[in-house]
């Protein structure tokens, strides 16, 4: 749940439009407060100037005194009210407070009296009605000595707005983390709805309708690479699977007819009384019948190890003339059967290889060139180096191989002889040699003739 | 009865003949598809184990020239594949019955002797003929309830002329039927079993069950 796009998503949106949200207005909150400071200290300012001013235009025609009297009661508008918020007073300077503008002198109440100082003095300050005021105190020198002219202006109008203001943004918070989580939600859903039956499409893909595919058209754009992509895998799956069950069911049906021989060799003789001789003779054909079916397990085991790449081979290095050597040794008894000679001509070509393997892939290319030779024939092996690589050629002298039929020898489980009146191995062989030497670099060849003869040619890199 | 195994295992083709050959039929082997075509259309088959993966010609193909030449021998086809295509398209082709490998041998006995009997007029494994019994599956024979001890050939022969009860069978038509083509057989020979079966079946019984039609052959019926 927690791993959900979705979930993440809307979390994700929900705390950057929350910053974003409480970053405008935390700004739009100290914007508000800076600006109504600055409108109440203009406001102050512009009264002091305006008292000075006065006051400088008075003390030229000589009516300072009276006008300072003046100052003090006969005041109209905000400033003659009492505790309006907007209050003005002049100090001498000893500290004396000289005039009060009524606002003030009606409650009985002052502005706190500060230091004089010719240079204009901002403060906020707890008023004489207990509310916010914005202060100014200016000095000013005249011929009566120098006047301290302050002004003040109350700020709780404006701190009411900014709380109301405050007030309003709180609420509205969590109003806007819910409809933006919900909008987020919604939108996620939406966009995510088509990965959702394209989820339920691939669900439905088993081992039973692996030839399904996804549609790619019709596909929202970003999901096209991925539907493009499963349906490789699923080409490659599919394949893996038939060739899987092919292999089985070939692998099966070639231990059937071993299995039958051996089947019914045991139902026969067990069906009435027999001497010794019986016995021994029926024993030793299931024996040999039991020996074919190693083998063929044998070369299925070989072959699926390879598949899984579960054989490890171990390089060492080879002289092939030597291993062929041993290989003609080998076999050269069920080919003087047969009255085949095997020549073996060329010279020493060292590779790097599994001796095993080698031995493998060149026993059943050597078998397969006696078996389907014809009576008296020749087998000619020929070793050389062309261009860094080791040439093993083996010629034979038997019936050939259709040029339809070159491809299909070396998979598994085909027999040429099938159509011929033979019988043989277990159509394994030729698909090991071929996986042994393409592990190891290399490659076969088949070059025949109908009636003349078919050569193997492996290829393989020299060891340096 | 005379059965032509079409096998090119050359060792199950051999084990499958002494098994069929013990239980007293008479076997003719061939190793491909063209050698079994010939064998089938040649002798006097009465039923042909045939498997369906041959060198030279399928089984199958060698099935549908025999039905094309009229031939009708029952046919039971061996394969080692049980898809079920093959075995419609088997039956399909003309065959009797069909048996996958491996199989039990019992059981191609007892499908050989289930088509032998289809082909006559005899429906049961007990052919019975007045108080003669014969168990064509244990090879039993019994007369008035008294078991009866025959040799392998004189069992063929009273099978043979027990499933076609009440007809005239020839002396060549028996020695077909009892002896493969390996065999160099006079036509004397039957009479020299017949007299070998007379001597156990009806000698010592009431009621004669074999009889000689003059000029023509055999004839096992109640008198």
């Amino acid at each position: 749940m927690l791993n959900s796009i979705k979930l993440k998503l809307v979390i994700w949106f929900v705390i950057v439009f929350s910053f974003f949200f409480a970053g405008i207005e935390l700004f739009l909150y100290y914007k508000l407060e800076d600006l109504t400071v600055k409108l109440a200290d203009e406001h102050v300012n512009s009264e002091i100037q305006t008292l000075a001013n006065l006051m400088a235009i008075e003390e030229v025609q000589g009516k300072l005194e009276s006008e300072l009297q003046e100052l003090g009661a006969a005041v109209t508008g905000v400033y003659a009210e009492k505790l309006s918020g907007h209050y003005y007073q002049i100090v001498s300077d000893d500290g004396h407070i000289l005039v009060r503008s009524p606002s003030l002198a009606l409650a009985e109440e002052s502005l706190p009296v500060l230091n004089p100082s010719h240079e204009p003095d901002y403060r906020t300050i707890a008023g004489p009605n207990g509310e916010h005021v914005r202060m100014l105190s200016q000095t000013f020198d005249f011929s009566i000595g120098r006047l301290t002219f302050q002004a003040a202006d109350s700020l709780d109008e404006t701190y009411e707005l900014m709380g109301s203001f405050r007030k309003i943004v709180l609420l509205a918070f969590p109003a806007v983390f819910i409809i933006c989580g919900i909008g987020v939600f919604l939108i996620t859903s939406w966009a995510l709805k088509s990965l959702k039956s394209f989820t339920a499409k691939v669900g439905q893909i088993t081992e039973e309708n692996l030839s399904q595919r996804l549609e790619e058209r019709g596909v929202a754009a970003e999901l096209k690479p991925l539907a493009a992509s499963f349906n490789t895998m699923l080409s490659r799956l599919e394949e893996s699977f038939s060739r899987q069950k092919q292999f089985l069911s070939d692998a099966s049906h070639e231990l059937r007819t071993p299995t039958t021989i051996i089947k019914s060799f045991c139902d026969v003789t067990l069906s009435r009384e027999r001497g010794a001789a019986d016995y021994k003779e029926s024993i030793k054909k299931i024996g040999d019948t039991v020996n074919r079916m190693c083998d063929i397990i044998n070369r299925i085991l070989v072959i699926s190890r390879m598949d899984n790449k579960t054989i490890q081979f171990k390089p060492v290095k080879i002289d092939l003339m030597d291993l062929m050597k041993d290989v003609k040794k080998l076999i050269e008894p069920s080919a003087v059967n047969k009255g085949i000679s095997i020549d073996l001509e060329g010279k020493g070509v060292v590779v790097k290889g599994d001796r095993e393997g080698l031995t493998e892939v060149f026993t059943n290319i050597v078998e397969n060139a006696i078996k389907y030779n014809r009576p008296n024939g020749t087998v000619s092996i020929d070793i050389n180096e062309y261009m860094g690589s080791a040439i093993v050629k083996v010629e034979d002298t038997g019936m050939g191989i259709p040029e339809e039929e070159i491809e299909k020898i070396f998979d598994r489980f085909y027999r040429v002889d099938a159509s011929r009146g033979l019988t043989v191995g277990s159509g394994l062989g030729l698909s090991i040699v071929r996986t042994i030497v393409e592990a190891h670099g290399g490659k076969v060849e088949v070059k025949s003739q109908v009636g003349k003869g078919s050569a193997f040619i492996v290829s393989m890199p020299k060891s340096l | 009865m005379r059965i032509l195994i079409v096998e090119d295992e050359k060792d199950l083709a051999a084990i499958i003949k002494q098994g069929l050959e013990e239980e007293g039929y008479v076997v003719d082997v061939a190793h491909d598809g063209e050698e079994g075509l010939y064998m089938a259309e040649t002798y006097p088959i009465d039923v042909m184990v045939l498997d369906v993966m041959l060198p030279l010609m399928d089984g199958l193909t060698v099935l549908s020239n025999l039905r094309k030449k009229g031939v009708q021998t029952p046919v039971i086809l061996l394969t080692a594949r049980d898809a079920l295509i093959d075995k419609i398209k088997g039956l399909d082709t003309g065959a009797d019955d069909y048996l996958t490998k491996p199989f039990v041998f019992e059981e191609l006995l007892a499908r050989i002797r289930s088509l032998i009997r289809r082909k006559g007029t005899v429906k049961e494994a007990v052919i019975r003929i007045a108080d003669l019994e014969i168990d064509t599956a244990s090879h039993q024979v019994r007369r008035a309830g008294k078991s009866i001890a025959l040799s392998a050939k004189e069992y063929s022969l009273l099978e043979f002329l027990a499933y076609r009860k009440g007809s005239v069978v020839s002396r060549t038509d028996i020695v077909e039927h009892i002896y493969n083509e390996d065999a160099d057989m006079d036509s004397n020979v039957v009479d020299v079993y017949i007299n070998y079966l007379r001597n156990k079946i009806d000698k010592e019984f009431s009621g004669k069950l074999i009889h000689t039609v003059r000029g023509a052959g055999y004839i096992l019926k109640e008198e």
